[in-house]
């Protein structure tokens, strides 16, 4: 990668011309931008208060360890719902305060706040529920939030792994050639065409419940990824094909460098900027499919907070809570417009054309 | 290289679907436990064993789960023959003949025609089929020849006829047919292997046919939850998503084609930009999502359009025009599901090849000699700029028939697409091998038409 950084002229130049790509640029900022806060999102979606005072002193309970209310002077043990204590600060008027973040809701609490609440709360700036509630009073806003945050999060490790994957196959293919490629391309072709919805929904489906979060989205990840490395297989193999060629990699094999060396070392730099033309699409490719999942019902395990998931909610309660359905799409297509955006300006500075047109 | 392909993709679906958990055995069992604790009336939790050893052992043979998995694989395929009209004879105490009466195999007595020469003479007959046929009936001009036209009489099929089998059982254990030269079809006799538990049990012979009827037969065998055929189950819902897939074909072309000339000719106006935006969040958009939004504005907020299904309740009865408006009505949103994905492949992939051919020196040369700037467009770039576009055709034939079920879904369309998914959730593997088998023919069968295609209006491609 160092190489790659450091003194390649070449990829200065690309990225100086992705940078003049002005629609393009800017998606990049803004979705790096949102992806950023969307880490930091504890700061300004959670149940938890950003600071309190209290007796003259202060706490952070955000990325702290949980308080009992019972050290707030409430009769529970379990954690301090800070909003209520908000609220009796502000009736006691003492010198105790607290801040709250924006949006005062975690993606996995309830809000029965109300004395009746049956779910489907509209949006309100009164409430707090920016983007209203679902039908089990948890807050869309963020739900979307940290959904967009594990949404993302997913596709980067999609994206690392299937690369992975397809750059040993591709390149091995490639360099090796002949009888192996023969092999390998039919070996791919046939991997290529076993449908990846239905088996990553029969596999998902056996998944054994009892399996902790963690690993069910791990091997959710796994999985998508076993079923879907080929695409890229072929464009790498392609790549290493042209470069393999060149005189470079004849003079590095006279030297006496290993196969691995020359695949490693030599082939793989040159071949990178294929992958990162792809690498936009391949993000918005797994971002679709695992809401796409989420929707059916066999994606993320509940109650990850996940676009899927709400969209199928909206859908099944159209009439109700219409307000589920714009959200989540709005904020889906969003992002999938910025990606697409940004794949379009990366291919076109790693792929000029320079037209002549006619006046 | 289309066989092998096929055969890989088959068998690897096939051990995922053998391999997996839960599959279609569990799922029945876990239904018949359900149902005897319910009727069982809360007995105690010894009625969980509700399950013989028999009752699993049928449910097994229903399922294919009987034989190993490599053979079921190729009597799957047809290669190995299936086994059919299976039932159990036991052979209590000491006795050594048993017989059983066994439906005889329906056929068209042409099926006879063994020798290929168009006649059948009586003495080709076997006695045994002669038994069953008034052979002179059938022989209408009496030269005690059954002709062409004889054979393929109704009547010339033999149906319904039931003969006794009789068993004959060995102090060793073997057990024969005898009667079997007076029987037709291939009946089969075999002893059932005991367990080690059941070393004391009654001999039980297993009596069966074979016949092989697989995928080389053209048969896919039989759905466990429609309990029909495959291909009867796939016919059916084959229209709806070919009606889809054609629009959707169709459209795309319609609009791209002139809009990436559009593009191509206007290239970096404003038009061009906007047009631009529009299908790139038209690309990012996936089809159900904006489904769903279709749904929200159009069928709840304004009512204006249905809700779902491909007819109103009441078509039958309307006339002609209005089942014309009806299925409109019924087919705008998913058919802007459909097509929202596809326009921005095809409209670059137009604008680009234009761009590319008009900055070409054949065209520069045109221009030069006079040729106006629309008909160096129309004439001379135009026509080379088509012919990536016959590559992308082939593709599009999967299209034609499988659908999205994700779209289907939302637009409760009982579609191809839906059927594939629903199998596989019911874990209908007989429909999901079915489905897979179909639509992965016609990818590969696409990949080829795409290639003749290029053929076709390239005149450098040619095929060696």
């Amino acid at each position: 990668m160092k190489t790659i950084l450091k003194l390649n002229p070449l990829t200065t130049k690309k990225l100086r011309r992705f940078r003049s790509i002005k629609r393009g640029y800017w998606s990049f900022i803004f979705l790096v931008l949102l992806y950023s806060l969307s880490l930091l999102g504890e700061l300004f979606v959670n149940k938890r208060a950003l600071i309190v005072s209290y007796q003259g002193e202060f706490f952070f309970p955000t990325y702290g360890e949980q308080i009992s209310g019972k050290f707030f002077g409430f009769d529970y043990e379990y954690e301090t719902n800070y909003r209520d204590l908000q609220k009796k600060f502000e009736k006691e008027n003492s010198n105790d305060w607290l801040l709250m973040p924006i949006v005062p809701f975690g993606p996995y609490e309830m809000d029965y706040a109300k004395e009746s609440s049956t779910g489907f709360s509209p949006p309100s700036f009164s409430s707090g529920h920016f983007c209203g509630t679902d039908k089990t009073e948890r807050d869309v806003f963020a739900r979307l939030l940290y959904g967009f945050r594990i949404a993302m999060t997913f596709s980067l490790g999609y994206l690392l792994l299937t690369y992975l994957i397809a750059i040993c196959a591709g390149s091995i293919m490639g360099y090796f050639g002949g009888r192996t490629d023969m092999l390998g391309l039919r070996l791919v072709e046939i991997w290529a065409n076993v449908p990846f919805l239905y088996m990553v929904i029969i596999l998902v489906s056996v998944m054994p419940s009892w399996w902790g979060t963690g690993w069910q989205v791990s091997s959710l990840l796994l999985i998508m990824v076993l079923f879907s490395w080929t695409g890229m297989t072929y464009y790498i193999r392609a790549a290493v094909y042209k470069e393999k060629a060149r005189d470079y990699v004849s003079a590095a094999k006279v030297i006496g460098a290993s196969s691995a060396r020359i695949i490693f070392r030599h082939l793989l730099p040159n071949v990178i900027s294929t992958l990162v033309t792809f690498a936009p699409f391949t993000i918005a490719a797994a971002v679709s499919s695992i809401t796409a999942l989420d929707f059916l019902g066999y994606g993320l395990p509940p109650p990850t907070p996940s676009w899927g998931e709400l969209l199928k909610q909206g859908v099944n309660n159209l009439r109700i809570a219409p307000w589920i359905v714009i959200s989540s799409v709005s904020i889906l297509v969003l992002t999938l417009t910025l990606v697409t955006f940004v794949g379009e300006a990366v291919r076109e500075a790693f792929d000029p054309k320079k037209f002549s047109t006619y006046e | 290289m289309i066989p092998p392909t096929l055969l890989g993709i088959s068998i690897m679906v096939f051990a995922i679907t053998r391999l997996a958990p839960g599959g279609p055995l569990e799922q029945a069992m876990m239904q018949m436990q359900q149902v005897s604790e319910e009727g069982g009336g809360g007995r105690s939790s010894g009625s969980i064993q509700a399950l013989s050893r028999e009752q699993l052992e049928q449910m097994k043979r229903l399922y294919g789960f009987d034989k190993p998995h490599w053979q079921a694989y190729l009597i799957w395929l047809g290669i190995l023959p299936r086994e059919t009209e299976f039932r159990q004879i036991r052979f209590l105490g000491d006795e050594l003949e048993l017989s059983e009466r066994v439906s005889l195999p329906s056929f068209p007595l042409a099926q006879l025609d063994w020798d290929r020469d168009g006649y059948l003479q009586r003495d080709e007959v076997p006695p045994t089929i002669l038994k069953y046929i008034n052979f002179n009936s059938l022989d209408q001009n009496q030269d005690n020849e059954l002709d062409n036209e004889e054979i393929n009489k109704p009547n010339s099929i033999i149906q319904g006829a039931r003969e006794k089998v009789i068993l004959k059982r060995d102090r060793l254990g073997g057990v024969t047919i005898v009667n079997l030269s007076e029987l037709l079809g291939n009946w089969n006799v075999r002893m059932k292997e005991r367990s080690p538990d059941q070393s004391n049990a009654v001999p039980v012979a297993e009596l069966f046919m074979t016949q092989h009827e697989g995928v080389l037969q053209g048969n896919f065998g039989q759905s466990t939850r429609f309990g029909e055929p495959v291909l009867h189950v796939i016919a059916e819902r084959l229209p709806v998503s070919t009606y889809f897939g054609l629009l959707t074909f169709l459209l795309t072309y319609a609009v791209c084609i002139p809009l990436g000339i559009f593009k191509a000719v206007r290239h970096n106006t404003l038009y061009d930009d906007l047009s631009s935006i529009l299908i790139f969040v038209g690309y990012a958009v996936p089809g159900y999502a904006l489904g769903s939004l279709l749904l929200l504005f159009f069928s709840v907020k304004l009512d204006w359009l249905p809700m779902g299904g491909l007819v109103s309740e009441n078509h039958e009865q309307l006339s002609m025009f209005e089942q014309l408006k009806d299925l409109a009505e019924h087919s705008f949103q998913p058919l802007c599901c459909y097509l929202i994905g596809g326009f921005a492949f095809v409209t670059m992939m137009m604008k680009n090849h234009l761009m590319d051919n008009l900055s070409a020196d054949y065209v520069r040369t045109a221009m030069a000699k006079g040729v106006s700037f629309g008909n160096a467009v129309r004439k001379h770039a135009l026509r080379n700029s088509l012919v990536p576009l016959a590559t992308n055709v082939g593709h599009q034939v999967t299209l034609f028939v499988t659908g999205s079920f994700l779209i289907e879904t939302i637009f409760d369309i009982d579609g191809f697409g839906l059927l594939g998914f629903n199998s596989v959730i019911d874990r209908d593997y007989p429909v999901v091998m079915g489905v897979l088998t179909l639509s992965a023919t016609l990818m590969l069968l696409g990949n080829i038409l795409s290639d003749a295609l290029v053929a076709m209006v390239d005149p450098r491609v040619r095929f060696e």
